[in-house]
């Protein structure tokens, strides 16, 4: 048998139909609701359920409606949330293009050329970004609610940034290799240290605490979900600086 | 027997004394409540219904909430009356009180006691026996 993991809301609900309880954590964490506080709302419709025996879908109608019914207070996540997860993710993929290219050619000419193509595409791609960040709210909901429009926008965002580093391919700066590369390597840093700390240690959906007995095998105190879920935050902040490692050896091997 | 199929819009205005009420004999889950409520012959609410009130009432100071632990699997949790709650019950028992006197007055008069009454429905007569020949 296979147990869910411990971050699956559907373990705190094993009553609950899965659709019902994915689609009620969903709309709650849109709204911004703590972990703690969805994992509550969640074991109490569990706690009908199981009392009553009938279905949430019976018992609690359309799970958005009554997830916005509950009124719970919106907390964003620790530190201001996603302002400087975003910051973390701009510093972070600034450099992810920078180191690989000052290393290219460190052992050539030692200037970095950079075309027009490829400052407009920054330019864009910062744009999106922030715009992201912004905007993240209205942007989950179109994923979930509207994929294909979601996915088409996603999509004209990319090409609009790809496409002007592909058409104009003309230098327009000319930097020194060892300072784009020591520039690149702070932003990585610094961005990898933002990212990390605005994702803090996770929020996961728990079980309330005092709401499980002592001799229960499940997770008691969510202790397992938040393992999980900071060993989760460590590997998105390792995943650019990985990248960057990655592609500057490349980078090395090539040029070399 | 009472009827349990009172009309939702009536019970909305009276769920929450209602619910305070039944806290007043300890602190209890929601679904016993729901029973508690059921068995007084108010008909059982919705967990749609009950559970987003028992939020504004904790919210409002008028209930404490509190987890305890089921036997092997996830608790109830348990909402109790606090002083706050108790004062708004009494509040709310005698308004309601008044409330429904002064309806009952008013729907128990007698519809014939009025002149305007009683000539309307002798127009009605009339028309009948009219429409009758």
């Amino acid at each position: 048998m296979t147990r869910p993991s411990p971050a699956d809301p559907s373990a705190l609900a094993p009553h609950v139909d899965k659709g019902w309880a994915d689609a009620f954590v969903l709309e709650l964490r849109l709204l911004d609701v703590p972990g703690d506080r969805i994992g509550d709302a969640l074991a109490e419709v569990e706690a009908h359920c199981r009392d009553s025996g009938e279905p949430a879908a019976e018992a609690f109608d359309e799970p958005v409606a009554y997830a916005r019914s509950l009124d719970l207070p919106a907390v964003p996540a620790e530190g201001d949330g996603v302002g400087p997860v975003v910051l973390g993710s701009v510093l972070q993929v600034a450099a992810l293009f920078a180191v690989p290219t000052a290393v290219g050619v460190l052992g050539g000419t030692g200037a970095v050329e950079v075309a027009g193509g490829v400052l407009v595409t920054a330019v864009v791609t910062l744009v999106v970004i922030a715009l992201l960040g912004v905007a993240h709210g209205p942007f989950l909901r179109a994923v979930v609610h509207r994929p294909v429009v979601a996915w088409l926008v996603v999509v004209a965002a990319m090409v609009a940034a790809v496409l002007p580093a592909a058409l104009w391919r003309d230098p327009v700066l000319a930097l020194p290799a060892a300072g784009v590369l020591a520039v690149g390597l702070l932003l990585l840093i610094a961005g990898a240290v933002v990212q990390h700390r605005a994702l803090g240690e996770g929020d996961p959906v728990v079980a309330p605490a005092g709401s499980t007995a002592a001799s229960s095998p499940a997770d008691p105190d969510g202790a397992d979900a938040r393992r999980s879920a900071r060993r989760t935050t460590t590997a998105l902040s390792l995943l650019v600086p990985v990248a960057t490692v990655l592609l500057s050896a490349l980078a090395w091997v090539t040029a070399g | 027997m009472p009827d349990a199929a009172w009309p939702s819009e009536w019970l909305r205005g009276v769920l929450e004394p209602c619910v305070l009420r039944v806290l007043v004999e300890g602190p209890t889950y929601g679904y016993a409540i729901a029973e508690r409520l059921d068995a007084a012959g108010l008909g059982r609410p919705k967990g749609g219904t009950l559970y987003p009130l028992l939020g504004r009432m904790e919210a409002a100071g008028h209930v404490t909430v509190e987890w305890r632990a089921g036997d092997g699997g996830p608790g109830r949790k348990y909402y109790a009356l606090t002083a706050q709650g108790r004062d708004a019950l009494a509040d709310a028992a005698s308004r309601w009180a008044a409330f429904t006197a002064t309806t009952g007055a008013h729907l128990g008069a007698d519809p014939g006691s009025t002149s305007s009454t009683s000539t309307s429905t002798s127009s009605v007569r009339t028309l009948t026996a009219v429409e009758d020949r």
